[in-house]
């Protein structure tokens, strides 16, 4: 009895140890890039460690600046937005790339830790890429879109018209019902899509840093507005798409 | 005192052994499958891109398709289309807004 209670209590030992072993082999990777993400901590006086830091910091920014570059061209080419909405978005992204290379030469050029950590510290609160810019830029990219959606939707409010009076008498009243929501609908996205452009020049890192409750009224308005757009001009094209269905 | 043959004190520690392996196993399939759901989620772009090249071809043939109905007709279905794929874009541009929403958290990491 003795015996086979001490090998049960063994086999018990083995099973809890391999458990525990297991457990930290399968988190070990998750506990290391948590430490190499987020947990960094430099020494007051370690230089290196700071510009390291703020090289990683600058470097994952120009990245994502570079794919929102991208898209804005690929919405560009599929005529999505103007010439002259993807230029005002590229400039900015310019800006912030040739600002964010600036930061970066004298970050590596930072002799004391004192200053390194201050250009680090540039990164979150003077350039706000990933709080303020990228947030903004692709909504800005979003609400532009919207702006041309609605254009080329209202372009075809006459077509639609004329297709509507040559249709059967038996469909006419379900056509001219669809025909008023569609309009309807656009009416309400210009009224959006309005409101929300003339509000995107508040958001900025400096109101973001110094007005923060300002900042965020506006982008509460923004989101709302460009939300509002959004379902306006998917219901216009429900209306659109059904009336295509009827006249077929 | 009992004394434990000692085909009897190896099971524990061969048990043990094969628990390890099998935790390594578990670990390395987890991280491959982890790595594959990064994988997905950053080529989503490019999936909605080539949906929108298949819609982009099938707008194209459109007119073909209702050839033989009134060009008024052909005509609304094909302009059909390319409104619905640019409200395709629209939602994409959405979800563009909303990653870049969720990241935003990331301005908080300094050293």
């Amino acid at each position: 009895m003795l015996k086979s209670h001490t090998r049960i209590s063994r086999v018990l030992l083995s099973l809890a140890a391999t458990s525990v072993l297991g457990l930290f082999v399968l988190f070990t990777p998750t506990l290391a890039f948590a430490a190499t993400a987020n947990g960094v901590k430099c020494d007051k006086g370690d230089t290196q460690c700071f510009i390291a830091f703020g090289d990683k910091a600058i470097a994952a920014r120009q990245s994502s600046l570079e794919t929102l570059s991208d898209k804005i061209t690929a919405q560009q080419k599929a005529s999505n937005i103007t010439g002259d909405q993807a230029a005002a978005l590229q400039a900015d992204v310019t800006t912030n790339h040739n600002d964010l290379v600036t930061l970066k030469a004298r970050l590596d050029a930072d002799k004391s830790a004192q200053a390194a950590r201050q250009d680090v510290e540039a990164i979150y609160t003077q350039f706000r890429i990933y709080a303020v810019v990228l947030p903004r830029d692709y909504r800005r990219l979003h609400v532009d879109i919207e702006g041309v959606v609605h254009g080329k939707l209202v372009n075809l409010e006459s077509k639609l018209q004329q297709a509507i009076q040559h249709a059967s008498a038996s469909k006419q009243a379900q056509l001219n019902s669809l025909y008023s929501d569609y309009k309807t609908q656009l009416a309400s996205a210009e009224g959006q899509i309005d409101s929300a452009q003339t509000l995107f020049p508040t958001l900025t890192p400096t109101n973001f840093n110094l007005n923060r409750s300002t900042y965020e009224g506006v982008l509460a308005k923004i989101k709302a507005s460009e939300s509002a757009a959004h379902n306006d001009l998917h219901k216009a094209g429900d209306d659109l798409h059904q009336i295509a269905q009827i006249l077929k | 005192m009992t004394r434990i043959p000692r085909v009897d004190r190896a099971a524990p520690v061969f048990a043990a052994i094969v628990l390890l392996l099998l935790s390594l196993l578990c670990a390395a399939c987890g991280g491959q499958a982890s790595g594959q759901g990064s994988s997905n989620s950053s080529q989503a772009p490019s999936s909605t891109t080539s949906q929108q090249s298949v819609q982009t071809k099938q707008s194209g043939q459109q007119p073909a398709q209702s050839s033989g109905g009134s060009g008024t007709t052909s005509q609304m279905q094909s302009t059909d289309q390319q409104v619905q794929n640019m409200l395709h874009s629209l939602d994409g541009a959405q979800n563009d807004v909303s990653t870049s929403t969720t990241s935003s958290n990331q301005d908080s990491g300094q050293p």
